[in-house]
């Protein structure tokens, strides 16, 4: 009797074991065991919505960095009331992570999204998004927008908000020494020498976020990125490397602003928002950042008057370039179930005047060609910034592995470790090399 | 008549042992298997690489780095706390006016989140206009208000212990609390009868008494400082140049910033080993000095 109680209890195990298993070979949550990449096979509805948008019902789930644009939202209602929109703001930088978990966990009701860049990329790539290529409101957008959104060629998201590097500045204490905009490298030291002699930190930075390490370098790369706005991709490519004389060149500009001291002491210890509220605070003149920063801008206004320029970083006679990315990049994802809706979606959010909308209330540079920046007095200094040529914005594009590698370089060099740089660019090149690897 | 015992024993196991086997089991042989996969978490497709993962752990600097870092954060959270925690157990451990006070002030941290504990260190710390930075110039040491002690190499992983200590340390006093007020009285008379001074009662009867709590607070405590994330993540993101990069935010590094899922993966499995290894080996070796008078 014992030996067949036993004999029971062993076949349970084993029964619950082989379950266990066969649930976690057979994942359907998980992607599908060693399926080979499905291209960029789209439906036959790709890209355009099928019905007439009276008819289409649906509800749109955004996953999205972008604040909830309620007006516009209950405007689209009232155009398409068989549409609901479910707009869900991910705050604190994790967009990308979120993204990657919901479509880890099978993508219910994920339906549009804004990945970051190299999560974009890799999307595109894996025909997980839907090809947007073919959509005829995609005129209404900011050429250069379309063009760095592309994939191989093909249109896979529509990008809701420009994403402009700039130098945003003290425009009190500027005119308080008499100082004006500068507009190359050399300038731009001398500026930073003046700030320094009258007692002003010329620079904070919030080193301590990584991504603020790699922006950054938009002033110290300018003279490589003006001769060659796209040399970050080629490094991408194996085309480039960051050995290469011109990178330890940036570098060696980069080292010089730490070394004069024109960046606010702590650097180290403080992050993105803490670096924007020492600028608040009247701490240091300049701030590099993302026009993003303007949220924080429109809502925590500083007493002084701002302005903004582009990155000097390029030498004298040389062209300045505004560090540039689709910023907010809106795909369809491909396995979404409310694909015409969500289409619906996308070419209403694509119309000026919703664009408008859209813009005013959530504190972001339209991509939208005619949207005016009203939503704040500061955002209009950055209008004459949208006509200048552009280049890469270093941290969209450098791959996924060589980022982090890439800023802990920079916060070397912040820290003043000692490193050669050429041995810092070694080991970023290192991670570069194994990241394209075959 | 056995048998049908055994069939209600399954019974009565079978809905726990289902809600463990899914939520759970489940999960942990799934990271089993995308450990020996090159999945980078978006991509739907992925190779089966076998062990590539662990052999290219075993060569990366990051993962000895964290290592490293895990291990001192880890022994200077363990010790410094539960050398803390006895010693304010003790020192409340009488029935004082103030007592009850000072037990809430001291075990307050510990029900605040980790976030919010890291988020008001770093305030604090904020070498531009932290508190810290304010009081010391206040009282003119200027000096030490210069000290960035979350953005220097030297003392990031420090200041991290130390917020840790200070966050968990009365979790760890209450439990001692606990363990002393299980003592009795009688054994301490006795002692004194004997002549025994303070010290050689907290030696001889104290120490070996409280043995239990001694296991249960080093077990979990190392189990716990291994395992830390938030804190590091939060006050120092695990820099500057990974000078306090800890295993769990080096995991977190290459699965999510990096989009090299199987080989966090495989990085998490190494740490589960090592801390069954660690908590086992102090279970082993403190229960054997568990006494009973």
């Amino acid at each position: 009797m014992k030996e067949r109680g036993n004999e029971f209890m062993k076949r349970t195990s084993l029964l619950l074991l082989l379950v266990v298993f066969v649930l976690a070979a057979c994942s359907t949550n998980a992607p599908p065991a060693a399926e080979p990449p499905s291209g960029n096979a789209p439906p036959a509805t790709e890209g355009q919505s099928s019905g007439t948008p009276d008819e289409v019902k649906g509800t749109v789930n955004v996953l999205t960095q972008a604040l909830e644009p309620t007006q516009m939202l209950a405007k689209f209602h009232e155009d398409y009331p068989g549409i609901t929109v479910n707009w869900e703001t991910i705050g604190g930088g994790k967009i990308s992570e979120v993204i990657k978990t919901r479509l880890a966990a099978g993508g219910e009701d994920v339906d549009l999204i804004t990945p970051l860049r190299p999560d974009y990329i890799q999307l595109a790539k894996t025909g997980q998004l839907v090809d947007l290529s073919d959509v005829t409101y995609k005129e209404n957008y900011n050429p250069a927008v379309i063009e760095s959104s592309k994939i191989d060629g093909k249109l896979y998201a529509l990008s809701i908000a420009l994403n402009y590097y700039v130098t945003w500045y003290n425009k009190t204490i500027f005119d308080e020494l008499g100082l004006s905009e500068p507009q190359n490298w050399e300038e731009f030291l001398a500026l930073c020498e003046t700030l320094k002699a009258n007692g002003v930190a010329p620079l904070v930075i919030g080193s301590k976020d990584q991504g603020e390490n790699n922006h950054f370098s938009a002033i110290p790369y300018g003279a490589l990125l003006s001769e060659d706005p796209t040399w970050v991709q080629k490094v991408g490519r194996g085309e480039a490397k960051w050995t290469d004389p011109e990178s330890i060149d940036a570098m060696e500009r980069y080292k010089l602003i730490v070394d004069k001291g024109y960046f606010l002491e702590g650097a180290l210890g403080i992050g993105r928002d803490q670096a924007y509220q020492a600028f608040y605070q009247g701490k240091a003149a300049m701030i590099s950042q993302q026009v993003g920063v303007i949220e924080f801008l429109a809502a925590n206004t500083p007493e002084f008057e701002v302005g903004a320029f582009a990155p000097p970083g390029n030498d004298p006679g040389q062209e300045r370039r505004v560090p540039f990315s689709a910023g907010h990049t809106m795909a369809l994802y491909n396995k979404s179930k409310n694909k015409d809706a969500s289409l619906i979606f996308l070419e209403y959010i694509s119309q000026t005047e919703n664009a408008q909308l859209m813009s005013t209330e959530i504190n972001l540079p339209s991509s939208v060609n005619g949207v005016n920046y009203d939503f704040h007095p500061i955002a209009q200094v950055l209008m004459p910034l949208l006509d200048m040529p552009t280049s890469d914005l270093m941290h969209a594009v450098v791959l996924p592995q060589s980022k982090p590698a890439l800023a802990t370089a920079f916060q070397r060099i912040i820290g003043k470790d000692g490193t050669p740089l050429e041995e810092l660019a070694k080991e970023v090149q290192a991670v570069t090399d194994k990241e394209i690897a075959p | 008549m056995k048998r049908r015992r055994l069939v209600n024993l399954f019974l009565f196991l079978f809905p726990a042992t289902a809600l463990y086997t899914l939520f759970v089991m489940y999960p942990s042989l799934s990271g089993l298997y995308y450990a020996l996969t090159d999945w980078d978490g978006i991509s739907p497709s992925y190779r089966m690489i076998g062990m590539d993962n662990f052999k290219d752990i075993l060569q990366d600097k990051l993962f000895y780095k964290a290592l490293q870092n895990s291990l001192i954060f880890s022994i200077a959270v363990v010790v410094l706390k539960n050398v803390l925690a006895l010693f304010f157990a003790i020192m409340l451990d009488r029935k004082l006016r103030l007592t009850g006070f000072f037990r809430s002030v001291f075990f307050l941290p510990a029900i605040l989140s980790s976030i919010i504990v890291a988020y008001l260190w770093v305030t604090i710390f904020n070498p531009v206009f932290g508190f810290w930075q304010v009081f010391f110039e206040a009282i003119g040491w200027d000096r030490i208000a210069q000290w960035d002690l979350l953005g220097s190499t030297s003392t990031a992983l420090f200041t991290v212990v130390f917020v840790s200590v200070w966050q968990t340390m009365g979790y760890a006093m209450v439990i001692y609390l606990a363990g002393l007020q299980t003592i009795p009285a009688e054994l301490y008379d006795a002692g004194q009868m004997d002549g025994a001074s303070k010290w050689k009662q907290f030696v001889h009867i104290t120490f070996p008494l409280i043995a239990p709590a001694i296991t249960i607070n080093m077990i979990l405590s190392t189990i716990n400082a291994f395992k830390e994330f938030d804190l590091v993540y939060i006050l120092t993101g695990g820099g500057p140049f990974d000078s306090s990069q800890v295993i769990g935010t080096a995991i977190y590094k290459v699965a999510f910033e990096t989009n090299q899922f199987g080989y966090g993966i495989a990085m998490s499995l190494i740490l589960f080993f090592i801390i069954a290894v660690f908590a086992l080996g102090q279970l082993w070796y403190l229960k054997r000095r568990e006494v009973d008078y």
